[in-house]
């Protein structure tokens, strides 16, 4: 089910962009029990084309300033083989990095407080009986769910409620369609937008953040497509000193899902890091070809 | 009277499709438990809801025929609560972008027309329902998802009966509109009165509280007197009027408060994301608007044109769609549309009212209704007899053949069988006649009422009065 059902979309986790295009031949399909697909007729796979002379790319710097060292050096080698691939290069300045974060967290934990309320005990999943219904609500939700789903839910909850709403909720809605809107107005002179995946590499498996807040800051690259509606892709685009994997965001325009995985398929023709493995230890990964 | 009351009233009524309102579940009443259920209404993970259109044509239907503004944009929302009969454990339902709005309803009450506005009417889905047992309480989910409407008045009632006949007029034309069958019993239509007094000529309004979940006409008008004697008594007394939820219990005859203002639930309505905004365009509306059924006033201004009829007798016919639909009904078999009006207002009316029954509780059919006025149309039986016809139809549900041959009935119309009977009966009172040639005019009565008892009443009275006249003269 849904966590947050207006930015949820179904992703394929794949070896390669042909691959990818081949699985989203079959997910884009319209499914008509669900109101939020769209009818369109696609063939991605067998129109993949790796010419993507005269592309233009958007890019905004701060975002990949903002990154680390090692993030920020492939970032730029990656820009430099599309450039080579005939694709230019279009600078872009948005005014909305800065509340990405925040809108991303209000909105999807608005959502996911209400999707996770069917589960209360009364007729699908676990139950534990208390003395009575809110008792039972209260001990069935308190023992099925975990710290961070519950963290959620009250963020969720915290920022619909009357006299929250308002500065919350509705602000962050407001916020959305600013961010649509920007992208509307960036695709008019871009027919595709880079940046980093992440702004630093991936965490230690287990490890402890001193709050656990923090690491929904570092997750500043992603959500602008879910929020704004758009295709995304992210493909290796090389490794950091310590072995772990760096990934290419790439965004295009609502429905141009072709241009996007044109340029990632060029990208992956003209590269080898997607045939790559990181290669991992203890206390740090070495990559190896 | 040093106080008034003033009311606002939200009707829940459900929708008449044939599926519920996000899936493709039966809305059938009755259904065993938990059969007309499906994963959407069941709110399983993972199971989406897809609006019915046929719901959103008939709540614009509904709009159109209580004069509403239909909103080309308009979204759907959660309602987020807890209870079981809840299985999403929100309701879709509208909060600020509803399908209609800025309506009214003008009634007649106590002589006097009155308007009474409609703020707004939007869609939203039913919950189940909750069975308590002796074992421990059980949900039915068949009514998850059907769809309602809810139509919010303004507070522009200021009496209980003005409240009673103005949800008497929606109930009307919403049958009438074809969106829902009404039917109370089956709580189908249900009302939410909100209730505050203050002193007549009082210009701002008191507090006020809501009795929740009135299922009759009946409900709603004792619900709001006994509110109204209970402010009242309060403000007299000096006491603060608390905003409540409140509920009417039936068998105690008084209120229950189900809760207070500061445990108001905070139903932390947002877009459900799950859905798309509804964008309805003018072709739409226009095309609904086209297709709507006829609706009183127009039928009342063509039973008044075409058929001839009293102002009076349209009135009677078209201020209950039932009975309306049933006179209609009669007219598809019988072609004098005065005279089949007069029978369903004078004697069918007088039998229904005997009675406290309603038209669509009737044993027998429009048709029946039909076959009795074509048999006193042709003259079979007499209008007088047709009347005890209808009364045993009425009692019995039999048709009125049957009735008719079972008691031999029927109009004497052969003359010379009724000449014999007559000469008979001249023969048996001499004195009468006697008296009848020496002017006394009144005693020919007699004489006819003597040929009707020897004919069973089923010679043609006034056939009988020519003959007799005819006879005499000699």
């Amino acid at each position: 089910m849904a966590f947050a059902s207006s930015l949820d979309q179904v992703g394929p986790l794949t070896k390669d962009i042909r691959d990818t295009a081949i699985v989203l031949d079959e997910i884009v399909k319209q499914d008509v029990k669900d109101s939020t697909s769209a009818k369109i007729k696609t063939n991605y796979a067998d129109n993949l084309n790796e010419d993507i002379q005269g592309m233009r790319i958007g890019v905004d710097a701060t975002l990949i300033e903002a990154s680390d060292e090692d993030t920020k050096k492939a970032v730029l080698t990656a820009i430099e083989k599309l450039k080579e691939l005939g694709c230019t290069i279009i600078d872009l300045s948005f005014n909305h990095n800065e509340i990405m974060v925040a809108v991303y967290y209000i909105i999807s934990s608005a959502e996911a407080s209400s999707n996770l309320a069917r589960f209360d005990g009364i007729n699908y999943g676990v139950r534990i009986e208390g003395e009575n219904i809110i008792d039972t609500y209260v001990k069935t939700r308190s023992w099925g769910f975990g710290e961070e789903v519950k963290r959620r839910i009250m963020i969720g909850t915290f920022v619909l409620s009357s006299g929250y709403y308002d500065a919350y909720y509705k602000k962050a809605l407001q916020d959305r369609s600013l961010i649509k809107n920007n992208f509307d107005k960036a695709f008019e002179t871009c027919d595709c937008i880079l940046s980093p995946t992440t702004i630093f590499t991936a965490y230690d498996a287990g490890i402890k953040l001193e709050h656990p807040t923090d690491a929904y800051l570092s997750d500043v690259f992603t959500p602008a497509a879910n929020i704004a509606g758009l295709p995304a892709a992210s493909i290796p685009c090389g490794f950091a000193k310590n072995g772990m994997p760096i990934g290419l965001q790439l965004m295009a325009n609502s429905y141009q899902e072709q241009t996007l995985l044109n340029i990632a398929y060029a990208y992956q023709q003209n590269t080898d890091f997607h045939l790559q493995r990181p290669k991992l230890t203890k206390g740090g990964s070495q990559h190896e070809v | 009277m040093k106080y008034e009351v003033v009311i606002g009233l939200e009707i829940h009524a459900e929708l008449s499709t044939e599926s519920k309102v996000f899936c493709g579940c039966a809305t059938t009443f009755g259904a065993e438990p938990n059969t007309n259920v499906c994963p959407v209404c069941l709110g399983m993970p993972g199971a989406l809801p897809v609006l019915n259109k046929k719901a959103v044509e008939y709540i614009v239907r509904a709009g159109l025929a209580l004069n509403c503004e239909i909103a080309n944009y308009s979204k759907m929302d959660r309602k987020n609560y807890f209870y079981p009969d809840l299985p999403k454990a929100y309701q879709i339902s509208q909060f600020d972008l509803p399908f209609c709005k800025a309506g009214y309803l003008d009634i007649e009450v106590d002589g006097l027309m009155r308007r009474i506005g409609i703020t707004r009417i939007h869609l939203e889905e039913d919950a189940g329902k909750l069975v308590h047992t002796p074992g421990g309480t059980l949900v039915d989910y068949n009514r998850s998802s059907m769809p309602l409407i809810e139509i919010v008045s303004e507070p522009d009632m200021r009496s209980a009966k003005e409240a009673v006949e103005y949800a008497k007029a929606i109930r009307n034309i919403l049958l009438y509109a074809k969106v829902s069958n009404c039917k109370m019993q089956e709580g189908v239509l249900r009302f939410d009165a909100n209730v505050s007094v203050r002193p007549k000529g009082s210009q701002t309004y008191g507090t006020r509280t809501e009795i929740k979940n009135l299922s009759s006409f009946k409900m709603l008008q004792k619900a709001i007197d006994y509110e109204y004697q209970r402010q009242v008594s309060m403000v007299e007394k000096g006491e603060e009027i608390h905003q409540q939820t409140l509920r009417w219990n039936e068998t105690g005859n008084c209120i229950i408060a189900l809760r207070s203002k500061e445990d108001a639930h905070d139903y932390r309505y947002f877009p459900d994301p799950d859905l798309l905004p509804v964008i309805l365009s003018d072709e739409f509306i226009e095309d609904v608007k086209h297709k709507m059924p006829q609706m009183p006033d127009e039928k009342k201004k063509m039973y008044i044109e075409e058929f001839q009829l009293s102002e009076y007798d349209a009135q009677v016919l078209t201020a209950n769609s039932e009975l309306c639909a049933f006179y209609e009904e009669i007219l598809q078999d019988y072609d004098e549309p005065k005279t089949a009006a007069n029978w369903v207002n004078v004697e069918l009316m007088a039998l229904l009212n005997q009675n406290d029954m309603l038209v669509e509780e009737l044993a027998f059919s429009a048709g029946n209704m039909a076959q009795l006025l074509k048999n006193i149309q042709s003259g079979k039986i007499s209008g007088k007899m047709g009347k005890g016809v209808l009364s045993e139809m009425f009692e019995t549900g039999k048709s009125p053949e049957e009735i008719i041959s079972a008691k031999g009935l029927s109009q004497i119309s052969d003359t010379a069988e009724l000449e014999k009977i007559i000469d008979k009966v001249l023969a048996e009172n001499p004195a009468s006649v006697a008296d009848y040639q020496a002017g006394k005019e009144k005693a020919i009565g007699f004489l006819v009422g003597q040929v009707m008892k020897a004919t069973k009443g089923a010679a043609n009275p006034q056939s009988v009065n020519e003959i007799l006249r005819e006879k005499l003269k000699k």
